[in-house]
């Protein structure tokens, strides 16, 4: 009954401490992009965050216990940081770009041809749900196990299916909501 | 007696122990009920992964090296000779202070005797304005587009633009004569009126980067294709000049 894609192996303990980053990077770079991407709607400020969720871990010299979990705990540390000097710096300078920029990168003309209301409904949609439930059904679509959601986010991984499945609710709703009403 | 949700939960996502899965399994078999909760979920979970899908981008290139490369270059590593002088400086400052400590007399007699040597004519070295900066740089990200735009008519002299393995773009000034404002997608320089030869490093894996002097576009790498000013043919490092638009 598995039907989705599992938990990434952790790094060979016997490798350098390098070498296991590596391999961490190389199993986990894309997925927290995308994490982050979804999570943001901002792939530069994305792209930023989980290179430099990797710096620190490289930095810290030794791998964590839970290093998938250290890595998204990290790179949302690194984007709540971020988001707030972005938001004050880009809300002084220019309003209409910060929030667009927080919102949703700008699409291209071809872009909103084809999926640009849909995009926009889901963008809409998701920042409808609290933040914890944002980041729960975002993990688990790139595939994080329960343990890793429940670690990351600090949570209960008993739960984490119950809370999931609201989550995902909430966000069927919402979209639905906005689809409907235009 | 139902499965509840968290349990129809793990078992769609493979989360279940063995002998749950296997009890979980027993009562849908018998449930069209929970049969039908479990088959709701999944299309539902379908639907909602299809319309994340909307918001992916493609990842930057990145490869690790460039992360191990930042990581040292921040860690503050003391060299062993810098350690080796603080511990003989360290051993010199106890035995000066040393109760009975033949030391200090010898400190202060060599004092002395420097003092004395001292031209009283020689100018007092310590008024003197400290030099100027050597070079003047900076490194940005460049994100999926990013400008670097010369003010004119202050940015005087040429450029030499190299394509690196690197992951940020950077700019150097060699003899100090810029200042840089970095601003969303764009980094303006101000060369101050100073002629000199900009270094200009751009990664290999940066998206769209473009060089602007005043109006005019001189340099424009989008994905592996790059477009100069230059005659066709040239190749990398580019020696671009900047020129003030003819008006």
């Amino acid at each position: 009954m598995q039907e989705r894609r599992g938990g990434t192996p952790l790094p060979e303990p016997n490798l350098s401490f390098p070498a296991r980053v590596a391999a961490l990077f190389e199993a986990h770079f894309e997925r927290l992009f995308r994490y982050m991407n979804r999570l943001s709607g901002d792939p530069d400020l994305a792209s930023d965050v989980v290179q430099e969720a990797f710096v620190k871990l490289y930095q810290r010299g030794s791998l964590p216990d839970e290093p998938e979990a250290w890595l998204i705990s990290v790179a949302m540390n690194l984007f709540r940081n971020e988001r707030g000097k972005r938001s004050r710096r880009l809300r002084l300078l220019t309003p209409e770009r910060g929030e667009r920029t927080l919102g949703d990168a700008p699409a291209s003309p071809e872009e909103s041809a084809i999926s640009g209301d849909s995009r926009r409904d889901v963008r809409a949609a998701l920042e409808r749900l609290s933040e914890r439930d944002q980041q729960i059904l975002l993990l688990h679509g790139e595939g994080y196990r329960y343990r890793e959601i429940a670690v990351a986010l600090e949570m209960n991984e008993a739960s984490v299916g119950t809370l999931l499945a609201r989550a995902r609710r909430a966000f069927r709703d919402a979209y639905e909501e906005l689809t409907r009403a235009r | 007696m139902h499965v509840d949700e968290e349990r129809i939960q793990r078992l769609l996502h493979g989360e279940l122990k063995p002998a749950d899965e296997a009890e979980v399994q027993a009562h849908l078999a018998d449930c069209g009920e929970c049969a039908g909760r479990l088959a709701a979920m999944r299309r539902d979970e379908e639907r909602v992964d299809s319309l994340l899908h909307e918001l992916d981008r493609p990842a930057p290139r990145l490869d690790v090296g460039a992360i191990a490369r930042r990581a040292e270059a921040r860690s503050p590593r003391i060299p062993r000779w810098a350690a080796g002088i603080v511990l003989v400086l360290g051993l010199a400052g106890a035995a000066y202070a040393f109760p009975g400590s033949p030391l200090p007399r010898l400190v202060d007699a060599v004092l002395e005797w420097t003092r004395g040597r001292q031209d009283p004519l020689s100018p007092d070295t310590g008024s003197h304005p400290p030099p100027p900066p050597s070079f003047a740089g900076i490194a940005v990200p460049p994100g999926e587009r990013f400008r670097i735009l010369f003010q004119t008519p202050n940015a005087r002299g040429d450029m030499l633009v190299r394509l690196t393995a690197g992951t940020e773009v950077e700019i150097r000034a060699p003899r100090g004569a810029a200042t840089f404002t970095a601003g969303e997608n764009q980094l303006v320089v101000d060369g101050r009126g100073l002629p000199t030869t900009y270094e200009i490093e751009i990664p290999l894996a940066a998206p769209r980067v473009e060089i602007v002097v005043g109006e005019d576009r001189v340099f424009l790498k989008e994905g592996p294709r790059v477009t100069t000013a230059l005659p066709p043919g040239s190749a990398a490092p580019y020696r671009l000049p900047i020129a003030a638009p003819a008006r």
